[in-house]
């Protein structure tokens, strides 16, 4: 006996005659041929099968494709967009956060939605997310960096670049500081800092608090006349 | 040689309304659908065999969490995550988030449902436990209407409950505590071999204490150990009238410790469950203690 169900999946509809016992993960790989999402342990523990259903991320292993009949569904596919990775995808390589890989579609999937929800989450929240996502390789060290780092977090407000104007932060507290942009690194897609005074020649960025930010700045540009002006629309459109 | 594992045959069947969804569990080996976390496994197992799932996903009007009478109601189909960050449950039972945190993992709490876990009557699922404590009721609605069954009547033994053919479940009601009777503290202490495992032992303990911290009211519920109807019985009882004192709740945890069955398994030889029960139930007491307020 089958039944006809149909779902948009990664913004693609589709309609298929199915078991009802058939299970999401075997729809997506053996009828759709979506392979990205990885048939793992069979019984809802490791994660590697995670998929988002209706925008929440499920283990696709423990879903049947019937569930999902009416619903949306969104797939590791679609992390990648216009041929630009995600920023999540980007963190894992840049952050080698896989060994196998094996795991690597669950755990991007479940980072996705956390860093949409939470865009700054801490170290705690960040392991406690992935709780239930298994990976034989142990790269947890490499996956919990990758969210937390400059590389992985940046860029969730995809596009969100913040600009600073000041003349610079030298009396100011360089621990608090530090830790404010640390934290502005990690939500903010770029940081361009615009300053005239770096324009003069007696100007010192290593003194006190400017130290402490200047390092989180992608771009510190003086923008003190027109030429300059250019400098910062470059930087500002810069990925 | 790998096996992948596929539920045997089922029909498939969405319910519109829960109407609806009674006339479907109307008929015989039929199973409500809802997180499916651990009703799908146990299909892939061949453990469940039904011939008829109802999905009951649909049904928004059994999914709420509010206070209403002087009782926290939770619709069955409140998702582990709603009761998490439930800030109403969270207040009056922190033993709900307490127990809620070590439930499975983040990603299956989307999806498993409160109905779901009290129905499955697993021994070693948590909320059983906690809504003993609770002195909450099951609200089992049929085609002829509603039945109320406390919580502490509700399972029948493991994967057994009263909820028979036709009947679906759909709400527990748990009663509030009332300022003028004493505080009311509540917390879950749990030990698993890892994240997001069962338990190897744990308890739920609810306190009323007067202004003289004596105990007027107490529930403590074990997960995972025998306990009968998931309830320290003898343990409530010694509690009833004592002064909340360390001594007292190490006491209680003796008793509970004494009284329940647990078996040897993967998780441990019976002794270390004993000795579980014990100091997780004076811890659980303990807790609940500090956070009673007057």
């Amino acid at each position: 006996m089958t039944m006809r169900i149909a779902m948009t999946v990664n913004g693609t509809e589709y309609a298929r005659e199915v078991e009802p016992r058939l299970l999401l993960i075997h729809f997506l790989r053996d009828e759709l041929g979506l392979t990205g999402s990885h048939w793992g342990c069979d019984t809802s523990n490791c994660g590697s099968c995670v998929v988002w259903l209706d925008q929440k991320p499920v283990n696709a292993c423990t879903v049947l494709a019937a569930m999902a009949d009416g619903h949306c569904v969104r797939t590791v596919e679609d992390l990648e967009r216009d041929g630009r990775l995600d920023p999540v995808q980007e963190g894992f390589i840049e952050c080698h956060g896989l060994q196998c890989g094996f795991c690597t579609p669950g755990m991007m999937m479940t980072a996705r939605w956390l860093l949409d929800h939470h865009p700054d989450p801490s170290e705690a929240e960040i392991r406690e997310a992935i709780s239930g996502q298994i990976c034989r390789c142990t790269g947890y060290g490499a996956a919990v960096k990758e969210f937390n780092d400059r590389c992985g977090c940046r860029g969730v407000a995809r596009g969100a670049v913040v600009l600073i104007i000041s003349d610079g932060w030298e009396t100011g507290d360089p621990e608090l500081l530090g830790a404010q942009m640390a934290r502005l690194s990690r939500v903010a897609h770029r940081i361009v800092w615009a300053n005239p005074r770096t324009q003069s020649p007696r100007y010192r960025p290593e003194v006190g608090g400017m130290a402490a930010a200047w390092p989180y700045c992608d771009a510190v540009v003086s923008a003190h006349n027109l030429d300059a002006l250019g400098d910062l629309l470059s930087a500002l459109q810069a990925r | 040689m790998h096996y992948m594992l596929v539920p045997s045959h089922v029909e498939y069947e969405r319910a519109t309304s829960v109407e609806h969804a009674l006339s479907l569990l109307g008929r015989p080996d039929t199973r409500v659908l809802a997180g499916g976390h651990s009703l799908i496994p146990m299909m892939k197992l061949r453990l469940a065999q039904p011939e008829l799932l109802v999905d009951i996903n649909g049904l928004a009007e059994l999914a709420f969490i509010r206070l209403d009478g002087g009782q926290l109601r939770i619709g069955a189909l409140a998702r582990h995550a709603d009761l998490l960050d439930s800030a109403v449950a969270g207040e009056h039972f922190p033993v709900f988030h307490d127990a809620e945190r070590v439930v499975a993992d983040p990603i299956v709490r989307l999806w498993g449902t409160v109905g779901g876990s009290l129905c499955q009557a697993d021994p070693s699922e948590d909320l059983s436990a906690v809504f003993a404590a609770a002195r909450a009721t099951a609200v089992i609605r049929g085609q002829h209407g509603d039945r109320e069954v406390p919580v502490r009547e509700f399972h029948l033994g493991p994967y057994e409950t009263v909820i028979g053919r036709g009947e679906l479940l759909a709400e527990v009601r748990v009663p509030l505590p009332v300022p003028a009777h004493g505080g009311t503290g509540s917390a879950y202490q749990k030990v698993a071999r890892r994240v997001g495992d069962w338990s190897v032992a744990a308890a739920g303990a609810v306190l009323r204490l007067s202004g003289e911290h004596e105990i007027q009211e107490a529930g403590l519920g074990l997960t995972a150990v025998g306990a009968r109807h998931f309830v320290a019985a003898e343990a409530e009882d010694f509690l009833r009238g004592r002064r909340a004192t360390q001594d007292t709740f190490e006491e209680a945890g003796k008793i509970a410790a004494r009284h329940c069955h647990p078996v040897a398994d993967q998780r441990g030889p019976e002794d270390y469950k004993r000795h579980l029960v014990a100091e997780l139930a004076a811890r659980a007491l303990r807790r609940a203690a500090e956070r009673a307020t007057p």
